[in-house]
């Protein structure tokens, strides 16, 4: 059921349908915005309407209301206001209409031209411009807008606001039904939001000017804002056509590389291709299709995007069965390439061992030499991305990896030298995988003078590589030498029985070293060994325990060091991260020895029944001193946290500063800080035990009556 | 370039020319004026002539008049005035000078 309307058209009185009606107004307006600039545009309106009249009248015959079809033919005849064109008197009064010759000029299928930005008061929330927008951007639901309104005015902390309220001033609100079916006619592209932005500026502009005080300001302001509106109308043109720019290079630049990696890909897949017949558990044939498979893989799509881009730039049809038929292709290789992946992953799913002992018996010698046999430099090698250079060489009949290999060394019970060689292999079986680690080409054999171990594995044609990996033992007798010689060293990185693994001597790291095998493990004859004269390593330590009777020197320097005079295997030393603990091997040494440390911090020291210990140079926070028995340390120093702990007889001589002193004297302990000036100090003594402290502030003090405390500097005393 | 446009733009050149020219022989009003344009292929759509008419008329070439219709409300009458037959005058002779010296350039090419 639809609405009846009276109307007046030019003179023609006409019972019209209501949406013929708003289809009239639409048109008539349309006309209206054509000639606005024109003076003459009224009398044009009516002698089109006039004519309209005529024509609808002529249309509908006997009938007595007018329907759309009527007025569509009227249309049809009369033209779109954007054909009308050619009128000079239109074109020279005004500069608008250019721009709407631009757009008559590109594909409008309606005769609603100058789709404009109204304000939509039958969908109103505060003053219609949310859902005005949605309108011209064609959403069906202003709700939208809205919500990106209010994102957007909190992201900019408000500040959007001062948009909408903009918006509320420059866009006219849809009075008309015309003006609701402009709301959502013409297409929303860059031209004609420049426009409208122009438009709407022009407008406000006009209405300042026709407001009615002709003041200089006010004409100087809407000259202002009029120019303002074709400078936004500008801008946002040329910001767009940049946008555009950028996404059509950055389109570009994608494809490029992804021609480039599709033509490496292809490369790559040529240089590797003589590697298929060891790695594919497929016959020839399949390999190469699975190959040509991985290019359609990713061709494919690239094609396709190719494809898309063209029609969307230049649009250009592609028919489509070619866009079909490419996803099914796709769709078969991927279903063919999982297929090949399944069973390559197949191939490596079970795991096989091949041991074997090498006969050691012809060595006479109390030293086993190791050397490699060789593998091959880096220089003729198979260049291929994911393998390192010096991974793989292939040649004709075979193919060598430098490969997964490791050495391991462990005591010997038999008293025997005694080698061991284990190749573990994968395969789809572990028959297979067996098979595969016996036909792998892995030959230890003995030189003139050493055991010659290769670097390298290799594969004869027509057998797999299936992540082999080569694990060699060796079996050392107590007593006896092994040395390894160069290149062979380095793959020393299984488990090895070192004696005494603080001292950072590895095999890995000294070739031709002689390692003598102990009943505690490997020891490095002739490697410097922690403690030597001035040696030197990276790592720090800063907490100290000293036991048995020797002297320590304890000074600050760059780099940790350490040098001991006397017999070197006097001391023993356990490190354990930044803990350094020197004792005596033999309760008292039969010569004096004297340890020279130097460290770049100091943290503790813990002095247990130990001879004079000296610290020097320290500027630190906090540090602690504990000592025991009959130690004597002397501290040149200063630490803003000083804590003593003394038992025994131990004696301790401060000399430096802090702030804070914290002291627990027992026993016979004796302290004497009367050189060491802090401010606050916590002392406590029992026993016979004796102080002197020098604090300026306070002392808080708990001693028995056997214990003497003696406090100087001026303090006032707690007890 | 577009032959339909370029065809659009030649005749809108030469509009002018002929509604003076038809007006010129009789009074007539709008729809007589699309009736012998559209016959000679001149006009396209019709909204193309109300446009030209009254800037004729508001330039003083032409002048109208009401006359009553026997169906429907009264017409718009166009007549010329003594400046647009001046007016068509020299526009007839420049337009025939352009012929012939359209003709010979065509010729000669």
């Amino acid at each position: 059921m639809n609405k009846i309307l009276n109307i007046n058209l030019g003179g023609y009185a006409l019972t019209i349908d209501d949406d013929a009606y708003e289809y009239l107004l639409a048109y008539i307006e349309s006309i209206r915005q054509r000639f606005r600039a024109s003076d003459g545009r009224d009398e044009i309106v009516s002698d089109i309407e006039a004519r309209l009249g005529e024509l609808i009248t002529q249309h509908m015959g006997n009938r007595s209301i007018v329907m759309l079809p009527d007025v569509e033919d009227a249309v049809q005849i009369m033209g779109k206001p954007e054909d009308f064109g050619g009128d000079p008197a239109t074109e020279s009064t005004s500069s608008r209409s250019t721009g709407q010759q631009r757009t008559g000029s590109s594909p409008f299928s309606s005769i609603r031209t100058g789709k404009r930005l109204f304000r939509d008061p039958e969908n109103v929330s505060v003053a219609g411009v949310c859902s005005g927008l949605a309108a011209y951007f064609g959403m069906t639901d202003p709700v939208w807008m809205r919500l990106i309104f209010v994102v957007l005015t909190l992201i900019s902390t408000g500040f959007w606001l001062l948009a909408y309220v903009l918006l509320w001033i420059l866009v006219p609100q849809a009075a008309t039904a015309a003006d609701r079916l402009a709301m959502r006619g013409e297409p929303a592209n860059v031209e004609n939001i420049a426009r409208e932005v122009q438009e709407g500026f022009e407008r406000l502009s006009q209405q300042m000017r026709t407001a009615g005080t002709k003041s200089k300001a006010i004409d100087a302001l809407s000259r202002f804002l009029a120019g303002l509106g074709h400078l936004l109308s500008f801008l946002i043109r040329i910001f767009v056509k940049f946008w555009l720019l950028i996404a059509v290079l950055a389109v570009v630049a994608l494809f490029i590389g992804l021609l480039v990696a599709w033509a490496g890909g292809i490369f790559a897949l040529a240089t590797a291709a003589p590697l298929f017949a060891y790695l594919s558990p497929f016959s020839e044939g399949v390999t190469w299709l699975g190959a040509f498979n991985l290019f359609f893989l990713i061709g494919i799509p690239i094609l396709g995007l190719c494809l898309i881009t063209a029609r969307q730039l230049f649009q250009v049809r592609t028919p489509m069965w070619l866009g079909r038929s490419m996803i099914l292709l796709w769709v078969l290789n991927v279903i063919f390439m999982f297929v090949l992946v399944t069973f390559s992953v197949k191939a490596f799913s079970q795991s096989g061992v091949l041991s074997k002992n090498i006969d050691l018996s012809n060595l006479q010698s109390d030293t086993l030499r190791i050397e490699t046999s060789g593998g091959f430099s880096g220089q003729n090698d198979f260049h291929i991305g994911f393998f390192d250079s010096d991974g793989l060489r292939l040649s004709d009949d075979r193919l060598e990896m430098n490969g997964d290999i490791e050495i391991s060394i462990e005591r010997s019970n038999t008293g025997r030298f005694e080698c061991t060689q284990t190749i573990r292999a994968h395969g789809s079986t572990n028959t297979q995988a067996m098979q595969n680690a016996a036909q792998t080409d892995f030959n230890i054999s003995a030189g003139n003078h050493a055991l010659l171990v290769p670097t390298t594995y290799s594969l004869l044609k027509g057998n797999k590589w299936r992540n082999q990996e080569i694990r060699i033992n060796f079996s050392v007798p107590v007593g006896k030498y092994v040395v390894f010689g160069p290149k062979i060293n380095e793959y020393v990185h299984g488990r090895v029985d070192y004696a005494n693994s603080d001292d950072h001597n590895y095999i890995n790291e000294y070739p031709d070293q002689v390692f003598r095998m102990t009943q505690d493990g490997l020891v490095c004859a002739g490697c410097p060994q922690f403690g030597d004269r001035d040696y030197r390593e990276d790592h720090d330590y800063e907490n100290f325990i000293l036991e048995g009777n020797f002297d320590t020197e304890i000074r600050k320097g760059d780099n940790f060091k350490i040098r001991i005079d006397g017999p070197a295997d006097a001391i023993r030393k356990i490190r354990s991260g930044e803990q350094l603990t020197l004792t005596t091997r033999d309760a008292t040494p039969g010569t004096k020895v004297k340890v020279y440390i130097e460290t770049p911090t100091f943290t503790s020291l813990h002095a247990d029944n130990t001879g004079e210990v000296t610290i020097r140079g320290f500027d630190e926070d906090q540090s602690s001193i504990t000592a025991r028995g009959s130690s004597y340390i002397r501290a040149f120093m200063e630490s803003n946290e000083l804590d003593l702990t003394l038992s025994g007889k131990s004696q301790i001589e401060l000399t430096g500063k802090g702030n804070h002193l914290e002291v627990n004297l027992n026993d016979d302990a004796v302290l004497d800080a009367s050189n060491w000036r802090v401010d606050e100090a916590d002392i406590s003594a029992s026993e016979n035990a004796k102080g002197r402290v020098n604090v300026r502030n306070n002392v808080r003090l708990n001693a028995t009556d056997e214990s003497k405390v003696k406090v100087e500097g001026g303090a006032e005393i707690h007890q | 370039m577009d032959i339909e446009n370029a065809k659009a733009q030649m005749r809108k050149g030469v509009l002018e020319l002929c509604i003076l020219a038809i007006i010129e022989e009789d009074e007539v009003y709008p729809s007589d004026i699309i009736g012998r344009l559209k016959a000679n292929d001149l006009i396209v759509v019709e909204g193309t002539l109300y446009p030209l008419l009254t800037r004729l008329k508001n330039d003083g070439l032409l002048d109208y008049s009401w006359r009553e219709s026997n169906a429907g409300p009264p017409r718009k009458y166009f007549k010329i005035t003594d400046l647009g037959r001046q007016f068509l005058e020299s526009l007839t002779s420049s337009w025939q000078k352009l012929v012939h010296s359209v003709d010979q350039t065509l010729q000669k090419s």
